[in-house]
């Protein structure tokens, strides 16, 4: 620490860094409020910029003693995992999506041990997924007991070695052993005031099968599960603000940041890293880089070797063309058709030359994939961040399993490929594909997870290409009709408190046919959400009894003076927008108010009830919800 | 479970190393209870991280105008975006300054911002 630094002022002048002038031409193409030169996602109204622990490119390693509160030989082996976060942030600064990934290095413990983590915020709005070495996505649930969030990522870390048994990479005698990469997203509804500094937050280990026998770092208390017997038990000295300590003091989670060196087995922390002590005696003033100074190589397993990763994921590059995507539709498009993907093995989003859809059955031909956080094996150098071309392998078992991850992105099944061996990508509007020709091995059936290079150009050579991948699911065939003039339109921001007059369309998440929401205003109080005079529209949506209401419109909402199906009404909306239900008006309520109510083409629909939930089938009410008496949806209340 | 933990001092780990042979801990034994024998604070957690509050101060029509690019260490990105809120970040305990690219239209500039008592401001005018 420089003297220097210390007595320098913290306020830095930049004088002549902005002009009126620039600021009166400034483009702000997502209406955020942020420049689109200062916005990291110029095109994106809900995110605006990025922060990583402990960096971009780098991750901090995380070691356990997994004998607490029992003694301990302090080598920290018994969990080691190297841990990155990547926050993204509205223009308020408020977090929208938290991806973690996290690369097991050791498993030296006798024991099984699971993963959680707790964010220092409310669990309300707040949906997670998680997936392996870059598979497919499935859910992680919210702790049932705790308010804030806490959710387990893995209830046994083996499952990231292939339920190897055993010590793993603690013993230098024997073989090395690569894990996989465990990835989670978190998704807030409500964008979240995290107390980011607080990172890598409460990332715990616990015994596999008993979620009370919780290991923390020492800032920590455990979750409501936790087992509070056990401080102070056997060898814990835990005090009300230091826990999960040894009588010594030492502590049964560190955080050893950038260090490339972990413990062998037996060997204690302070024979790898002798400036520990010095970190310690001092309170944590002197030797704070003691994991990176003084090294004793001979005393340590090299971190570098266990991963099968060895850089974070990458964070999709941000759209700044403000492409609009568009659906899946029968027709040719030549590539000029964008359909966002879910993220699985990587498939950020889909192209393709024409598509055949019918029904609940669409031929993509041709389709293209952009890849980010993909895993790929083999030569050829493929990367994440390019546009590339598939190989169906004649409709081989790796063409099958190429197909089968194309459909798993598009949130669909398998149903087909091209089993002759086709011929080059056609080349019309075959532009921007700077990627590789590639294809996914078949597992069991599944895709591998990583990806294959087959030829390095999807245009020139023969590359037996993807003719065409059928799937079979519930596609959003909006393009030209959902994004049109008769239907929603690309989502223009987030649920913002104030008047709105339907000006703000809000993307759901399809729960019984809502696609997006407009509202004519939004109140914001104690973490609740209230929407007055919502808007749905809808898609893939069921109806029933008269008034022919139908896809592809914007429809009002009944909510019955508060009944058990305006109840049920107010519940779709909430879980469309992935939230709860809290309330709904109970007053007979007027019509809705008309100023910005255009394109209303739909009905005034409500959800039956079905045991106390909505029932999935929408009925009409009335058919004009701006007349006659609907009894309308004055407002509905969300958490 | 460590058998040798259980022994402690330094005739009990004697004892072990008599016992159950001595191993790759022999040279770790001492470094052991080096460990175990400093006296550590009371309370202290073996963090080493610390948290950082980040702020610009100015005009904040210019600020939502100018991209941040926040650094550490060598270098190292932990954030990128405009400021035009309070950033939170967890930086390594030894960081004292942060270097920082702000963007315009038509500037650019890298300053070097201190780092004091969990706060770095930087002030556009």
């Amino acid at each position: 620490m420089t003297m220097k630094r210390l007595i320098q002022t913290s306020c830095i002048a930049l004088l002549g860094l902005l002009t009126l002038p620039t600021l009166a031409l400034a483009q702000d193409s997502d209406n955020d409020g942020i420049a689109d030169n200062a916005d990291t996602f110029p095109c994106d109204p809900s995110r605006a910029s990025v922060s990583y622990f402990p960096t971009a490119t780098g991750a901090a390693m995380l070691a356990y003693e997994d004998q607490w509160p029992g003694d301990t030989d302090l080598d920290y082996n018994d969990v080691v995992a190297l841990v990155h976060y990547r926050l993204e942030r509205n223009a308020s600064g408020d977090v929208v999506m938290l991806h973690a990934s996290f690369d097991p290095v050791a498993l030296g413990g006798i024991y099984s041990n699971g993963l959680a983590l707790q964010l220092p915020t409310s669990k309300v709005g707040v949906t997670a997924r998680r997936r392996i070495a870059g598979g497919a996505w499935s859910p992680v649930a919210m702790q049932a007991a705790d308010s804030n969030v806490v959710m387990v990522l893995s209830q046994n870390l083996r499952e990231l070695y292939g339920d190897l048994a055993g010590k793993i990479n603690s013993d230098p005698n024997s073989a090395i052993v690569n894990g996989s990469r465990l990835e989670l997203e978190v998704t807030f509804a409500t964008p979240a005031a995290l107390a980011s500094n607080e990172a890598p937050f409460d990332p715990f280990i616990f015994r596999t099968g008993d979620f009370s026998h919780q290991i923390h770092f020492p800032q920590y208390a455990g979750t409501q599960a936790m087992n509070g017997a056990l401080f102070n038990s056997n060898q814990d000295a835990s005090t009300p603000s230091r826990r999960f300590v040894h009588l010594s003091g030492t502590p049964a989670a560190l955080n050893l940041l950038g260090g490339s060196y972990y413990p062998i087995e037996g060997v204690a922390v302070s024979a790898l890293f002798p400036d520990i002590t010095g970190f310690a005696s001092s309170g944590g003033a002197n030797n704070q880089n003691f994991y990176a100074t003084n090294v004793v190589p001979a005393s340590g397993h090299s971190v570098a070797s266990k991963l099968s990763a060895t850089v974070p994921p990458a964070m999709a590059t941000p759209d700044t063309a403000c492409t609009q995507a568009t659906g899946l539709q029968t027709g040719v498009s030549n590539y000029s058709d964008v359909i966002p993907a879910n993220g699985d093995y990587g498939i950020q989003e889909v192209r393709f030359q024409s598509a055949t859809v019918s029904g609940n059955t669409a031929r993509i031909h041709w389709p293209l994939v952009f890849l980010q956080n993909a895993s790929f094996t083999g030569g050829g150098t493929p990367t994440n961040g390019h546009w590339h071309g598939l190989h169906s392998g004649c409709g081989n078992v790796n063409g099958v399993a190429t197909c089968r991850a194309v459909c798993s992105s598009l949130d669909a099944t398998y149903s087909a490929v091209n089993t002759n061996c086709s011929t080059n990508y056609p080349t019309v509007g075959f532009s921007n594909v700077t990627g590789r020709n590639l294809y996914m091995t078949n597992s069991g059936g599944n895709p591998s997870g990583p990806w294959n290079t087959y030829t390095p150009n999807p245009a020139t050579g023969n590359g037996n290409n993807m003719e065409f991948c059928e799937c079979t699911g519930t596609f959003n065939t909006g393009g030209s009709t959902g994004g049109g003039t008769t239907g929603g339109g690309t989502p223009t921001g987030p649920l913002s408190p104030g008047v709105a007059d339907y000006g703000v369309t809000v993307a759901a998440n399809g729960t019984h046919g809502i696609q997006e929401v407009r509202y004519q205003s939004v109140v914001q109080t104690s973490g609740q959400t209230t929407i007055y005079w919502p808007l749905v529209f809808l898609q893939n949506a069921s109806f029933t009894g008269g008034g022919t209401p139908t896809n592809g419109h914007w429809h009002g909402l009944h909510s019955g003076c508060g009944n058990i199906n305006g109840v049920a009404t107010c519940t779709s909306v909430c879980t469309s927008l992935n939230m709860s239900y809290v309330a709904v008006n109970s007053n007979c309520s007027t019509n809705y108010p008309t100023t910005g109510f255009s394109n209303v083409t739909g009905r005034n629909l409500y959800m039956s009830n079905s045991s106390g939930n909505p029932s999935g089938v929408w009925n009409t009410y009335t058919p004009n919800p701006a007349t006659g008496n609907g009894n309308n949806m004055e407002w509905c209340r969300c958490q | 479970m460590n058998v040798k933990r259980l022994i402690n001092g330094a005739a009990g780990a004697l004892l072990a190393c008599g016992l159950m042979g001595c191993e790759a801990g022999g040279e770790d034994q001492a470094s052991e209870r080096t460990l175990f024998e400093t006296q550590i604070p009371e309370d202290f957690t073996f963090a080493t991280t610390k948290g950082l509050t980040v702020t610009a101060e100015g005009d904040p029509a210019g600020i939502a105008q100018t991209l941040a690019e926040i650094r550490i260490g060598d270098g190292e990105l932990v954030h990128r975006g405009p400021l035009l809120a309070p950033v939170q970040l967890a930086i390594p305990l030894s960081v004292e300054s942060l270097q920082v690219t702000l963007r315009s239209n038509t500037h650019e500039s890298v300053v070097d911002v201190p780092v004091v008592h969990g706060r770095a401001v930087i002030e556009m005018d």
